[in-house]
C-alpha cells in the first residue's frame, strides 16, 4: 500500500505550508546565535535533544526529531547530519556513527524494548555533563528544542514519521509517494 | 536544508480556481515571504478573461513575476513523465491517448524544482503526487483559501461561499470531508 494522505490539511498542502512557516521563523531566531552553536558537536546536539526529552528516547522518534531541528535551525549549514530518504523517513549515517560513539565514550545507554517490538531506547547517562552545555547554549536554540519536544512528546513515533513524510516530500521515499 | 526558499510556482488550474471566486489576490498574501512566479506558457494558457484581468493585476502591482518561455529546454523530460501519466489516463479510460495535456504542469514542476522553489501551486492529484516524487512541496487552490482565512484576510463566510460556488459552478470535488465541515458547507 502506497502512502496516502490522512487529513484534508496534508492532501491541500496546509500542514507542509504550516511547517515552512515554522522552520522559517525559527531559523530567523537561531541565524544570529549559530556561531555560539557551531562550537558543539554533532554527539553534543544528539545528547541535548535527549536533555529536552526527559534524557530518554526511542531511536526512530530521537532521529525524527533531530532531522526536525537540523531542518527548522538551519544547523544543518555548520553541522551537516547528510540526511537522505530512507524506509522510515530521513536517515543520517553521521547520526548512526555518532550514535555508536556515543555508546563506546559511556556518554548513552543503549536498551531493547522487548514489550515494545524490540525498538531501540537511548538514555542519556552523563545528564549533568549535558546540563552544563544547556546552560550555555543560547535561548533562541534552547526554545527550538523545548518546542520540537513539547510538540511532539504526546505523538506516537508512526504520527511523528508520518508528519515528516507530509512536511517534507524530499526526504521521503519514492515507493511511499 | 529546506525552507530557505521563498518561490511559489504557479499551475494554471489553481489559478482559474481561485480567479472564479475573484480570490486569486490571495496567492500574493497567504506569507509575505513569498515570490509567486508563473511562467509565461502557464500564462498563456488563462484565456478566460476573469482569470487572466486578475493575474494581469498581479503582475502590474508586482505582486507576481513572469518567467520567460522556456518549456523547449525541458521538452526531453517532460515527455517520459507525460507519457507515464496518459498512461494511466488511458488505462483508466478517463480520456484518449494525450500525454501533450499533462505538458504545462510537468513544466512548471520541473522549473520549481530547478529554482528550488519552496512550494508548486497545483490542483491535479497525479501532478501533486509527481511534484513530491520530485521532492516538492504543494499547495492547492483550497489551501490558500484557508491559509487566507486563518490570517484573517478573509472571513470564514466568504470561504464557504468559494467552496460552494466551486463545487456547484466548476465541479470542484474535495475527496477529504474535514475542509467542507469546517466551513460549514456539510454537516
Amino acid at each position: 500500500m502506497g502512502f496516502e494522505f490522512r487529513t484534508w490539511k496534508e492532501e491541500s498542502g496546509v500542514l507542509g505550508f504550516r511547517e515552512w512557516e515554522k522552520g522559517r521563523a525559527v531559523s530567523k531566531k537561531v541565524e544570529k546565535d549559530l556561531p555560539k552553536i557551531a562550537e558543539l558537536d554533532r554527539k553534543d546536539l544528539i545528547e541535548l535533544v535527549l536533555h529536552a526529552n526527559k534524557k530518554k528516547m526511542l531511536k526512530t522518534r530521537l532521529y525524527k526529531e533531530l532531522f526536525l531541528l537540523s531542518e527548522r535551525t538551519g544547523i544543518s549549514k555548520i553541522m551537516p547530519f547528510e540526511w537522505y530518504p530512507a524506509n522510515y523517513g530521513p536517515f543520517s549515517e553521521k547520526m548512526a556513527q555518532d550514535l555508536e560513539q556515543l555508546k563506546k565514550d559511556g556518554r548513552i545507554r543503549e536498551k531493547i524494548i522487548k514489550n515494545r517490538n524490540n525498538m531501540f531506547e537511548y538514555e542519556l547517562i552523563d545528564a549533568e555533563r549535558t546540563e552544563k552545555i544547556w546552560e550555555k547554549l543560547p535561548g533562541s536554540f534552547k526554545h527550538a528544542l523545548v518546542e520540537i519536544a513539547e510538540e511532539f512528546k504526546d505523538k506516537k513515533v508512526d504520527e511523528i514519521s508520518h508528519y515528516i513524510h507530509v512536511a517534507y516530500p524530499k526526504y521521503a521515499t519514492a515507493v511511499k509517494c | 536544508m529546506e525552507g530557505q526558499s521563498s518561490i511559489i510556482i504557479s499551475d494554471s488550474g489553481p489559478m482559474i480556481n481561485l480567479a472564479h471566486v475573484e480570490k486569486l489576490y490571495l496567492i500574493a498574501e497567504i506569507s509575505p515571504e513569498l515570490n509567486v512566479l508563473i511562467p509565461q506558457e502557464i500564462l498563456d494558457e488563462l484565456k478566460d478573461s476573469k482569470t487572466r484581468m486578475q493575474a494581469d493585476e498581479l503582475i502590474k502591482s508586482g505582486k507576481m513575476s513572469v518567467l520567460p518561455k522556456n518549456i523547449d529546454k525541458y521538452f526531453d523530460r517532460i515527455l517520459p513523465i507525460a507519457t507515464q501519466m496518459a498512461y494511466v489516463d488511458f488505462g483508466r479510460s478517463q480520456s484518449t491517448w494525450n500525454p501533450k495535456q499533462h505538458y504545462p504542469e510537468i513544466y512548471v514542476i520541473l522549473l520549481a524544482k530547478e529554482l528550488d522553489a519552496a512550494f508548486v501551486l497545483l490542483d491535479e492529484d497525479r501532478a501533486i503526487r509527481e511534484a513530491r516524487r520530485q521532492g516538492l512541496k504543494h499547495l492547492r487552490h483550497d489551501a490558500v483559501l484557508d491559509l487566507a482565512c486563518e490570517n484573517k484576510l478573509i472571513r470564514p463566510e466568504e470561504v464557504r461561499e468559494c467552496l460552494k460556488k466551486l463545487m456547484t459552478e466548476r465541479h470542484v470535488r474535495y475527496k477529504k470531508r474535514d475542509l467542507l465541515i469546517k466551513y460549514g458547507v456539510v454537516d
